[in-house]
C-alpha cells in the first residue's frame, strides 16, 4: 500500500454516528486581567497574567444536550511561542451534569488550541445494581494522573495544563471546547465557567535540568571511570525531594559506591559523581534519572568500550608467545618425524 | 506532512536477556531500545511477559496515536473493523509528569482484531490485530500519556494472526508492516489524519521467520491523529 500522509487539519468532527456524538461548545467570556491561582502546583507562584480570548459574550455558556457551539479565535503577539520564558496554559473550569437516563458509555471533555488538545477529561459510565457509577480521569503535565469516582451525576472540574508547543503561535489562534459521548452516555448540561481560558505564566514546566559529562578518554573493559552530573534550577522556583539515580545494563557496567543521591531542596546547582567499571565491550548508554517535586529530567552518556585494558595486552601477548611457541615447535617436530 | 516537534531520542540499549517461559511463543530481537520524547519514555517492543527482555518480545512498536488519544478512544475509532478481543501482551513506559507515577510502568492490553478465530470454520484465514498501551487503568492510571509535543498519546503494535484457531494448522503470526498500513487506512477511512511510516522507532525487522513469528517491520512507525 502506498504510503500516505494527511495534514493536521482540525476540521470540526462529524456529528452523530450511532457510536459518537460531538457537541461543540463556545467558550465563555474571559477575564482580561486579574490573578488566577490556587490550583495545585500554582499556589505559590506570582499571579499569572491572563491572555484574554474575546468576543464570545458575557457569563458562562450553558450548552444543553445536542446543541452545537463554535470555535473561538484569539490573538497572540507576533513571535509568541510556547516557552522558553513565557508559557501558556489552558484553564478549563466547568460543570458537567450527566443524564439520569445514561447507560454504559463514555464522555470526553476536551479543550484544544489550534487543533492541539491540551485538556482532556474522560468519564466512564457503568450501571451497577441500577445505579449509575461514574469514574472521572484526567491527566495534566503538572499533577499527572488524577482519578476519582463521582458521588453522583455532577462533575465540577478545575483543570490546568500546559498547551502543546504547536498549540501556541503568534497571530491568530483558535480555542475550542468540546464534549463527546459514546455508547449510552448522555450529557444533560455542560457549563464552561468564566474563569476558563488561555493563560500565560513564567512558571516553567521544566525548572529542573540535569547535565552529564565525563572526561573523554578511550575506555576498555576493566577500566574505571567517573561521570559527573550537574543539577540546576532554571527558574528559581522551589524544587524539593530530589533524587538522582543511574540506570544501566548490569552486564555492561558495575557501579562503585552509593546507588543514588538525595537532596531535600535545590538552590544553587548541585553536583554529584558516579564511578563505574566497564565490563563488556561495545557501544553502551548510561542514563541518569532525576526525580523531584516538579519535573523528572534525565541525561545520558554514550560510551564506546573496547576489549582488554591498557598495558595488559602486550604483556599477555608476550606471555602466550613464550608458553606456546616452543610447544608448537615441538609438536610440529613430532608430527614430522612420525611421518617418516 | 505532520510536524509534531518530535524529539525522539534513543536513550538506552538492551535489557539483559532472560529467556523465561511464556504463555505464547516469545520472539527475540537484536536489541530493545528505550525511546524518549521530552520526559516520556517507552520501549520500542512489547513483551510476552512483564519482563523487559530482548528474548521475550512480541512485536515492534509501530503505532503512535497522538493529540487527543486515550486507549478507549482509539479502540472506539477502529471499532468498525477491529471489534474482537485478542490475547494479552505488555508494554513498558515511563510517564514522568506529575508526582504520582513511578518511573517505569507496565500496561497490559489484549488489543482488538478483525476476526476472533481466523482459520476457524467459516472464518477468514487471517485477522489483523493491534494492541495499544498507556497508563494502566486498573492501577490508578488513566489510559493515556501527555507531553507537550504529542499531546495526549498512546503507542501500539500490530500484526496478522493467520490460521490461529484450532482447525488451522499451522498458526502463524506476523507481517506487521502490512497490518500497520491497513490500520492507517482504516483511520483515514474514519476521517482522521494519519501518516504512514512517519518516523523511525529504531526497530527495523527485515523479513525472517522465527518459530511461528514472521518478522516484517521497516522500523518506521505511523502517526495517527486523534481529534
Amino acid at each position: 500500500m502506498k504510503a500516505t500522509t494527511s495534514g493536521t487539519t482540525t476540521a470540526l468532527p462529524r456529528l452523530s454516528t450511532c457510536r459518537r456524538r460531538v457537541v461543540l461548545l463556545a467558550a465563555t467570556a474571559f477575564l482580561v486581567s486579574g490573578a488566577v491561582g490556587g490550583e495545585q502546583g500554582y499556589a505559590q507562584t506570582k499571579p499569572d497574567a491572563v491572555v484574554g480570548v474575546g468576543g464570545i459574550g458575557p457569563a458562562s455558556l450553558v450548552v444543553e444536550r445536542g446543541r452545537a457551539g463554535r470555535t473561538l479565535p484569539f490573538h497572540l503577539p507576533v513571535g509568541t511561542t510556547q516557552g522558553p520564558f513565557d508559557w501558556y496554559l489552558i484553564h478549563l473550569d466547568y460543570r458537567l451534569v450527566l443524564s439520569k437516563q445514561s447507560g454504559p458509555g463514555f464522555v470526553w471533555v476536551s479543550a484544544s488550541t489550534n487543533g492541539r488538545t491540551a485538556a482532556q477529561i474522560e468519564y466512564s459510565l457503568v450501571r451497577r445494581n441500577g445505579r449509575l457509577r461514574v469514574r472521572e480521569s484526567r491527566v495534566d503535565f503538572v499533577n499527572g494522573s488524577v482519578v476519582r469516582v463521582l458521588p453522583g451525576r455532577v462533575s465540577e472540574v478545575q483543570f490546568r495544563n500546559y498547551l502543546q508547543y504547536k498549540g501556541v503561535r503568534g497571530g491568530k489562534n483558535s480555542l475550542r471546547f468540546a464534549v463527546e459521548t459514546s455508547g449510552q452516555a448522555k450529557v444533560d448540561r455542560f457549563e464552561v465557567k468564566p474563569t476558563s481560558g488561555v493563560f500565560r505564566t513564567r512558571r516553567s514546566p521544566f525548572p529542573l535540568k540535569v547535565q552529564a559529562s565525563m572526561a573523554q578518554r578511550p575506555l576498555r573493559v576493566g577500566d574505571r571511570f567517573r561521570v559527573d552530573l550537574t543539577l540546576s534550577n532554571r527558574t528559581g522556583e522551589p524544587i524539593s525531594g530530589i533524587e538522582l539515580r543511574p540506570r544501566f545494563d548490569g552486564d555492561s557496567f558495575v557501579l562503585h559506591g552509593r546507588p543514588a543521591r538525595n537532596w531535600q531542596r535545590l538552590g544553587r546547582p548541585l553536583r554529584a559523581s558516579f564511578e563505574f567499571e566497564a565490563r563488556r565491550a561495545g557501544m553502551h548508554d548510561l542514563r541518569f534519572l532525576v526525580d523531584s517535586s516538579r519535573n523528572r529530567p534525565s541525561a545520558s552518556v554514550r560510551l564506546a568500550v573496547t576489549p582488554g585494558s591498557p598495558g595488559r595486552r602486550p604483556i599477555e601477548g608476550a606471555l602466550w608467545a613464550t608458553l606456546f611457541a616452543p610447544l608448537a615447535a615441538g609438536l610440529a617436530y613430532l608430527l614430522w618425524t612420525g611421518r617418516k | 506532512m505532520i510536524r509534531l516537534g518530535l524529539l525522539i531520542v534513543v536513550v538506552a540499549i538492551v535489557v539483559t536477556g532472560t529467556s523465561g517461559a511464556s504463555r505464547t511463543e516469545a520472539a527475540s530481537t537484536q536489541e530493545v531500545l528505550e525511546l524518549a520524547v521530552a520526559e516520556d519514555r517507552f520501549f520500542n517492543y512489547d513483551f510476552t511477559e512483564r519482563i523487559s527482555s530482548k528474548w521475550g518480545v512480541d512485536w515492534a512498536v509501530s503505532l503512535l496515536f497522538w493529540n487527543n488519544a486515550t486507549i478507549r478512544r482509539v479502540k472506539q475509532i477502529l471499532a468498525p473493523e477491529y471489534d474482537r478481543v485478542g490475547g494479552d501482551m505488555h508494554g513498558l513506559f515511563a510517564e514522568t509528569q506529575g508526582q504520582y507515577n513511578p518511573n517505569y510502568q507496565w500496561d497490559t492490553d489484549a488489543g482488538r482484531k478483525t476476526t476472533q478465530c481466523p482459520g476457524g470454520p467459516g472464518q477468514p484465514v487471517d485477522a489483523r490485530h493491534y494492541r495499544v498501551y498507556a497508563d494502566e487503568l486498573g492501577e490508578g492510571g488513566d489510559d493515556r500519556l501527555y507531553n507537550m509535543h504529542w499531546g495526549y498519546w498512546t503507542f501500539g503494535t500490530d500484526h496478522y494472526d493467520i490460521e490461529e484457531c484450532p482447525g488451522g494448522n499451522p498458526a502463524w503470526f506476523g507481517y506487521s508492516e502490512n497490518a500497520e498500513e491497513w490500520i492507517v487506512w482504516r483511520w483515514q477511512v474514519e476521517g482522521f489524519p494519519a501518516t504512514n511510516d512517519w518516523s523511525s522507532f529504531y526497530n527495523n525487522e527485515p523479513y525472517r521467520v522465527e518459530g511461528d513469528h514472521i518478522w516484517d517491520n521497516n522500523g518506521l512507525a505511523s502517526a495517527l491523529y486523534v481529534p
